[in-house]
């Protein structure tokens, strides 16, 4: 209480010198393990308050932790910003619904439950990884109309064999989901070696297929991005989806205070966008508002849903791909590390293809394997053809 | 300031069994603008680190709510059956600031910078101030300002910085080398031969060498190979401790050790890894000053701080003279790929002296690719880097590379 007090008096003070104001508050309690060489248990407790100010047109914005002292600052900030009509202050809207959070999660005994289930203890060292537990209170507050805020609860497993480069991760709202089990339960096989080389149709698994649509496909749908924007192919149907109840990425209502919902992708992948850059853009206003860590308010995607009717089965299924490092996302060399041939044999293998990621969303279709949710992404296994080398 | 509050959590910390505790406050202030966008920027951050060994098992807590902190929790925290331990240091107290003209301002650049189009073009001025306090009587305090500009040409951003803010030539001459850039990518077209040499821009010398870096110190440390030949004979690789005019800024790393001048290559051969305090006593060796986080008050790790690599060479005229049609000048990198030592480039660049622009893909074995040095220019060229928030500098030559 004592945060909103503080926050309500600011927004009064505000509103007494003619800012008009949206703070966006987010506090973090996580405990994050990462086990490495060693195992460090890490307290991250943080809150962030972002504040976006306007007066006459004119906008600034501010990251902070705490609220004394800034009403001059954002005077001081305001005198230098320059006029836009496109600047404003939109009301927030009244909560729906929220159900992000687990009520029945105990953070303190859960973290240390799951990084015994992961196995990081194993005196064998075999297994590496990262427990994550803990809340995120989301809230806005603003001058032009009643605050609202929910709290989402955030659970993230990593687990690694050392030594081979396989890996199984999730992150969830709720310990009961099933996608948390499959890190848990996460084994790897002994792996023998598979050739592979010519044109073939390959099948990539969800996991691989969300690390790629991460990678490539989601900064298509950033304001800022200057390079090519794809189109949703016919086998493919994406949905940007605020709303998914398993998701830490969801949210009920956006950093302007908007509620959400689900936005159907069709044809070209278009930005999205706040209320500046709607009415900026004079595009309607997707409602995606979200401040980036830099402290700056723009828009992006919170889950990407794809779906396909098609269900095509691929020559060998890719598992696992190495670290693509992509500075233009124009083209990209995706090594492939691990193959599963249609006969169950699974192997390491050492062939790459080249993938342009428009080529890539227009031409792909969907795969054999049900669909499975990594970071941001909940895809099936995609089928596409390509040229290894 | 914190000190004081400091080293009551670290008194609590240790009463709670800790056989070591140390802690960090961090306070970055910075000024942002966007030109063209109208809209100024302020970040206030501040981030605490507070961590305890308790009988080898660490507990740490960051946060930026620097009053919550009980040392009770750190205790409480510590989990497990690990072997971990830390170097000790002697006492020490050590005060660092660079000269901070406080009336220098990116504000002051804004009027005098000509209109500036197609290219994106942010300013950033940030005021830092670090203390450090350990169980070991370490204190440490640093404060310094430092001002960056970052010039995006649509995909990549390039940034360079300095104690002052930058004149509007070198804005003007940064934008220029952005605009060419892009004008020169969208001429690329595909060259599919495979070329004899290759050379490499600093700025490309400098990303590959932080990728080769990052291997060079493997976990587990077994795999460590000290003694290795890793490059030709003249090859010399050192990171220095950051002086208070640089951007790295790290005369004293994020865990209160003095940094050392570390020779990592010396005539092609390893002779040396950067470690943070955990990972020196986990190799045996004295730490190195490497103890760096990538956030604000995040856990250090061994990072690079201020790495200068040279190899004796010609100008670059005379390297350039040389090139034939067989030959690339590399200039840009689209994307790499790694795979186990194997790194798979794409990039854009031009063919030996005739001014043509192709798009090309590249394999280099990044264990190797010291090996493969034909040949560097006598002149260095320094750029900035990052990890995370931090800023590495890089001092490299040209390249000349089989």
């Amino acid at each position: 209480m004592n945060k909103l007090n503080d926050i309500d008096l600011f927004l009064t003070k505000a509103k007494e010198r003619g800012i008009a104001c949206t703070i966006y508050a987010e506090e973090r309690d996580t405990v994050l393990v990462r086990k490495k060489a060693h195992l460090t248990p890490v307290h991250q407790i943080e809150k962030n308050l972002y504040v976006r100010a306007v007066r006459g047109n004119r906008a600034v914005e501010l990251l902070t932790d705490e609220l004394s002292d800034t009403l001059d600052l954002l005077e001081n900030l305001l005198a230098r910003g320059e006029p836009d009509p496109n600047n404003e202050i939109i009301s927030p809207e009244p909560l729906d619904e929220s159900y992000l959070e687990d009520p029945k999660l105990n953070p303190e005994e859960s973290w240390r439950e799951l990084v015994d289930e992961l196995r990081l203890m194993d005196p064998s060292g075999r297994w590496t990884g990262e427990v994550m537990v803990g809340k995120i209170n989301r809230s806005v507050q603003s001058t032009e109309g009643k605050g609202l805020e929910e709290t989402v609860t955030l659970i993230y497993l990593r687990k690694i064999e050392a030594g081979l480069n396989l890996q199984e991760f999730s992150s969830s709202t709720r310990l009961e989901d099933p996608e948390l089990r499959r890190v848990i339960e996460f084994s790897s096989e002994s792996l023998g070696e598979i050739e592979l080389k010519g044109e073939i149709t390959v099948e990539l698994s969800p996991k691989v297929s969300a690390k790629l649509i991460e990678k490539l496909i989601l900064p298509m749908f950033f304001p800022e991005t200057s390079g090519p924007r794809g189109t949703v192919g016919m086998n493919l149907r994406m949905t940007e989806d605020p709303r998914m109840q398993f998701s830490p990425y969801s949210r009920s209502f956006d950093a302007e205070g908007l509620r959400t919902s689900p936005i159907a992708i069709k044809g070209r992948i278009d930005f999205l966008t706040n209320s500046t850059i709607s009415r900026r853009f004079r595009r309607p206003n997707t409602r995606s508002a979200t401040w980036i860590r830099e402290g700056r308010l723009t828009a992006r995607p919170t889950n990407l849903r794809i779906t396909s009717e098609s269900k095509e089965e691929g020559r060998v299924i890719v598992e696992e791909i190495g670290e693509i490092e992509s500075y233009d996302r124009s083209l990209v060399i995706v090594p492939i590390q691990v193959v599963r041939k249609r006969t169950g044999e699974i192997g390491l293998t050492y062939t790459k293809f080249v993938l342009d990621p428009v080529t890539f969303l227009e031409q792909t279709k969907g795969g054999t394997m049900k669909p499975m949710r990594y970071g941001r992404v909940t895809t099936p296994s995609l089928t596409l053809d390509v040229k290894l080398y | 300031m914190i000190l004081d509050q400091g080293r009551k959590i670290l008194e609590e910390i240790t009463s709670s069994g800790a056989e070591f505790a140390d802690l960090r406050a961090e306070f970055v202030n910075s000024n942002i603008i966007r030109l063209g966008e109208g809209i100024p920027r302020r970040r206030n951050e501040k981030g605490l680190l507070v961590r305890g060994l308790f009988r080898g098992n660490w507990g740490v807590v960051s946060t930026n709510q620097l009053d919550n902190v009980k040392g009770g929790e750190v205790a409480k925290l510590s989990f497990g059956d690990e072997r971990g331990k830390v170097v000790r240091l002697k006492p020490a107290k050590i005060e660092l600031s660079s000269p901070i003209d406080e009336g220098l301002s990116i504000y002051s650049l804004l009027q005098d910078l000509p209109k500036i189009k197609d290219v994106e073009v942010e300013l950033i001025e940030e005021d830092w101030k670090k203390e450090y306090l350990s169980t070991d009587e370490r204190e440490i305090e640093q404060r310094w300002k430092f001002f960056f500009i970052k010039i995006g040409d649509g995909e990549e951003w390039r940034v360079t910085g300095g104690l002052v803010p930058p004149s509007p030539e070198i804005v003007e001459k940064l934008v220029d080398e952005a605009l060419e850039m892009r004008t020169m990518e969208r001429k690329a077209s595909w060259f599919n031969n495979y070329p004899k040499r290759i050379l490499l821009t600093p700025r490309l010398v400098s990303k590959l060498l932080l990728l080769w870096i990052k291997t060079a110190s493997p976990e587990p440390p077994d795999q460590l190979k000290i003694d290795e030949r890793v490059g030709v004979e003249h090859v010399q690789v050192k990171d220095l401790p950051a002086p208070l005019s640089s951007a790295s800024n790290l005369f004293v790393d994020d865990e209160g050790v003095e940094g050392r001048e570390l020779t990592l290559i010396s005539n092609g051969v390893l002779i040396n890894v950067m470690t943070d305090r955990s990972s020196s006593a986990y190799y045996g060796l004295r730490p190195t000053g490497n103890g760096r986080a990538s956030t604000i008050g995040g856990v250090p790790s061994p990072t690079p701080r201020n790495i200068v690599f040279q190899c004796e060479g010609d100008t670059l005229d005379q390297i350039e003279g040389e090139l034939n049609q067989q030959d690339l000048i590399l200039l840009r990198l689209r994307n790499v790929s790694l795979m186990g030592n194997q790194i798979e480039l794409i990039g854009d660049g031009k063919i030996g002296e005739v001014d043509k622009v192709v798009r090309t893909k590249l394999e280099l074995n990044l264990k190797n690719f010291l090996q493969n040095i034909i040949e560097c220019s006598k002149d260095l060229y320094t750029s900035i880097e990052w990890i995370g928030r931090i800023p590495i500098k890089v001092t490299t030559p040209f390249i000349l590379l089989r």
